[in-house]
C-alpha cells in the first residue's frame, strides 16, 4: 500500500509543475513530509495533493450528477468534495509522521536501556552507542539510529550525523535523548542518570497516553459517528418521509423554494457539526483543535456528505421519489 | 498574534475614533480583569470590553446580512430580522465564554507541558547545571506556554531581578494553579538556598499522580457530556426533521422555515460548542 502510494506520489510530484500553490502546500507540509513515508519529500506530496484535487473534481462531478441528476448541484458540490479530498491527502503526511513519532517513542526506553547497560560497564558513550546500534531492532527509531551511527562512524561530526534525531523528528523525548548522547560523546560527561530518568519518563507518559486513548477512543468515535453518520442518515430519512407524506396527502407543507432552503440549512449544519467534532477530536488526540480540523474535517465531511447523498437517493428511489 | 487580539485592538481603536470608551459601556468585573491578565493575550481591560461589544455587534450584523440575503433568495419573512437584537447579548456572552475558554486552554497547555519541563529541568540540574542555566535550557525547549513563561523569567533574571521576585510575578500572571505553586516553591528554595532538586522531584511525583487522577475524572465527565453531545447535537437534529414532517401531517402544524435557520445554524452549533469547550477545558494534560 505504502509502496504504491510512494510510486503514485513520485509520479504526481514530477508531473506537477512548480507554482505558488505547490510552494504553499510544501510550506504547510514541512516537518511532516520528511518523516511520513521514506523517499517522499514535500514536493512529491504537494504534487499528489493537486493531482487528487483534479481527479476528485472529475469523479465527484460524475458521481453527484448520477446521484442527484442535477448539473447545478454537481457543479456546486463537486469543487467542495474535491477540496475535501485534497485536504484529506494534505493531512495524511501529518498523521503518518505523528504515528511514526509515537512508535519511535515506544521504542525509546529499550534503546536507552541498551545504551545504559554498556555505558554503566565501560563509561564510554561511543562503545555504548555501538552496542545499542548492534542490538537495535528494525523499528523506526532503530533504523534512524543505525543511519545516524553509520554517518558518525564514516566521519561526519556529531551535529550533522544526529541532525534528524535531534531536530527533524519532532519528539521532545527523542531529541533530548540524543542531545544528552551528543553531549556525552563530545565532552565525556556522565549522562547515565539523566538518561535513566528519561527512559522512566517516556515509559510513564506512554503508559498514561495509552490509558487515556483507550478510555476516550470509544467516546470520540461515538461523537464522530453522531455527526458523521446518524445525523445525515436521519436527516435524509426526514426529508424523504416529508416528501412521501406530501405525495400521499396531495398537499404541501412547504413550497419547493422553502424546501430547498430547509435542505440548505440542514446541509450547512452537517458541515458545522462535523467541523466542531473534528476540532474536539483533534484536542483529545493531538492536544490541538486546529490540527483536528485539518486532519479529521476533510474525511469526516466527505463521509457524512456521502452518507447524506447515498441515503437520500437510495431511500428516494425505494419509495419512488 | 491571535484573532482575539486583533479584534480587541481594532475594536478599541474604532471606539476611540467614535469618541467612546468601551470600558464605560461594558465595565469588566475584577474577576474578568484577572482573567485578562492571565490570558497571555497582550490586551488591556478597555480592549477586552471593546472585543466583547464588537463580537456582539458582529454577531447581530452577520445575522442581519446573511438573513437578508437568504430572505431575498428564498422569500423568508423579514420579521425574523428582530432576532438580530437578541443576538447582540448572545454574541457578548459567547465572546466572554470563548475568552474564558482560551484562558483555560492556556492553563491546560501549561499543565500539559509542565511535567516534562520539570523533568528536563531536574535532569539538567542533576547533570550539574545551575538553576539559571537549567531555566534557560527549558525556556529554549519545545514546552509551549511553559517555555514562554520561563523565557520571561530568565530575561528578568538577566536584567538583574532576583529569582524570587521574577518567579513570584510569573506565578501571579499564570492561569495554572499548578504552575503557580511550582514557581512559588522554586522561588522560595532559590531564595533560601534550599535543595531545589528534591523539591522538583517531589513535585514531579505529585504531578504524575495527579495526571492519573485527572484522566479518571475526565473519562467520567467525558462519558456524561458525550452522551449529551451525541443525543442533543447529533441524533436530535436529525430526528427533529423526521418528527416535524410526521407531526406536521398528523397534528396539522407547520413550523416556519425561518425557525430551522435559528435552530440549526445558531441553536444546535452553540450547544455543541459550549459542551465541547467544557470537555476540552477539563481534558487532562497528557
Amino acid at each position: 500500500m505504502r509502496l504504491n502510494l510512494a510510486a503514485i506520489a513520485k509520479i504526481a510530484g514530477r508531473a506537477m509543475p512548480e507554482s505558488p500553490l505547490t510552494r504553499m502546500i510544501e510550506r504547510g507540509l514541512r516537518g511532516h513530509a520528511e518523516l511520513a513515508v521514506d523517499g517522499l519529500d514535500c514536493r512529491d506530496w504537494a504534487g499528489l495533493v493537486i493531482a487528487v484535487f483534479f481527479t476528485a473534481l472529475l469523479a465527484s462531478i460524475l458521481v453527484i450528477w448520477l446521484l442527484l441528476r442535477s448539473e447545478i448541484l454537481a457543479v456546486v458540490f463537486a469543487p467542495a468534495t474535491a477540496l475535501a479530498a485534497s485536504f484529506a491527502v494534505f493531512s495524511l503526511p501529518m498523521v503518518l509522521a505523528q504515528n511514526r513519532i509515537w512508535a519511535m517513542e515506544r521504542e525509546l526506553p529499550s534503546i536507552i536501556s541498551h545504551l545504559l547497560s554498556t555505558y554503566a560497564e565501560r563509561r564510554n558513550m561511543h562503545d555504548a552507542l555501538t552496542a545499542a546500534v548492534c542490538s537495535a531492532g528494525g523499528g523506526g527509531l532503530g533504523s534512524e539510529l543505525k543511519r545516524a551511527y553509520a554517518d558518525y562512524v564514516a566521519g561526519a561530526d556529531t551535529e550533522t550525523a544526529f541532525e534528524r534525531l535531534r531536530r527533524v523528528i519532532r519528539s521532545r523525548y527523542v531529541n533530548r535523548t540524543f542531545d544528552l548522547v551528543i553531549r556525552s560523546l563530545e565532552s565525556g560527561v556522565d549522562v547515565s542518570r539523566s538518561l535513566e530518568m528519561l527512559a522512566h519518563d517516556v515509559s510513564k507518559t506512554t503508559e498514561l497516553v495509552e490509558e487515556k486513548n483507550s478510555k476516550l477512543g470509544m467516546m470520540s468515535w461515538m461523537i464522530s459517528a453522531s455527526s458523521g453518520f446518524f445525523y445525515p442518515l436521519f436527516t435524509s430519512f426526514g426529508l424523504i418521509i416529508m416528501a412521501a407524506l406530501e405525495a400521499l396527502a396531495s398537499l404541501s407543507l412547504y413550497s419547493p423554494l422553502e424546501r430547498s432552503f430547509i435542505t440548505l440549512v440542514l446541509v450547512a449544519y452537517l458541515f458545522i457539526g462535523v467541523m466542531l467534532d473534528s476540532s474536539y477530536n483533534g484536542q483529545v488526540k493531538y492536544g490541538d483543535f486546529k490540527r483536528g480540523i485539518l486532519v479529521y474535517f476533510p474525511v469526516m465531511a466527505l463521509c457524512s456528505f456521502a452518507v447524506f447523498l447515498v441515503s437520500y437517493r437510495s431511500l428516494g428511489a425505494f419509495i419512488g421519489i | 498574534m491571535g484573532l482575539v487580539y486583533c479584534i480587541a485592538r481594532d475594536a478599541a481603536l474604532v471606539f476611540r475614533q467614535l469618541g467612546m470608551k468601551a470600558e464605560r459601556i461594558l465595565e469588566p468585573t475584577p474577576a474578568e480583569r484577572r482573567v485578562v491578565l492571565q490570558s497571555g493575550i497582550p490586551i488591556i481591560p478597555e480592549q477586552y470590553a471593546a472585543y466583547l461589544l464588537a463580537t456582539g455587534f458582529v454577531f447581530a450584523l452577520a445575522y442581519s446580512v446573511i438573513y437578508m440575503a437568504l430572505a431575498l433568495i428564498f422569500g423568508l419573512d423579514l420579521l425574523y430580522l428582530v432576532i438580530a437584537l437578541l443576538l447582540f447579548p448572545v454574541g457578548i456572552a459567547l465572546a466572554r465564554f470563548h475568552f474564558r475558554f482560551l484562558v483555560n486552554k492556556r492553563a491546560r497547555d501549561i499543565d500539559m507541558n509542565l511535567l516534562d519541563a520539570l523533568r528536563h529541568m531536574l535532569s539538567e540540574l542533576e547533570a550539574g547545571a545551575n538553576l539559571a542555566d537549567a531555566i534557560c535550557t527549558v525556556a529554549r525547549g519545545d514546552y509551549g506556554a511553559v517555555s514562554e513563561l520561563l523565557k520571561e523569567a530568565y530575561v528578568r533574571m538577566r536584567e538583574g531581578e532576583n529569582v524570587e521576585t521574577a518567579f513570584r510575578e510569573l506565578g501571579e500572571r499564570t492561569p495554572s494553579t499548578t504552575f503557580a505553586e511550582v514557581v512559588a516553591a522554586l522561588a522560595y528554595y532559590a531564595g533560601t538556598g534550599g535543595n531545589i532538586e528534591s523539591v522538583l522531584e517531589k513535585r514531579i511525583r505529585e504531578l504524575e499522580l495527579s495526571q492519573r487522577t485527572a484522566v479518571a475524572i475526565y473519562t467520567n465527565e467525558a462519558m456524561k457530556l458525550s452522551t449529551f453531545v451525541v443525543v442533543l447535537t447529533g441524533v436530535l437534529p436529525g430526528l427533529l426533521i423526521f418528527v416535524l414532517a410526521e407531526g406536521g401531517f398528523v397534528f396539522g402544524f407547520r413550523l416556519p422555515p425561518e425557525v430551522f435557520l435559528l435552530l440549526y445554524i445558531i441553536g444546535f452549533p452553540a450547544a455543541k460548542y459550549v459542551m465541547q469547550a467544557r470537555l476540552m477545558s477539563i481534558s487532562p494534560g497528557v
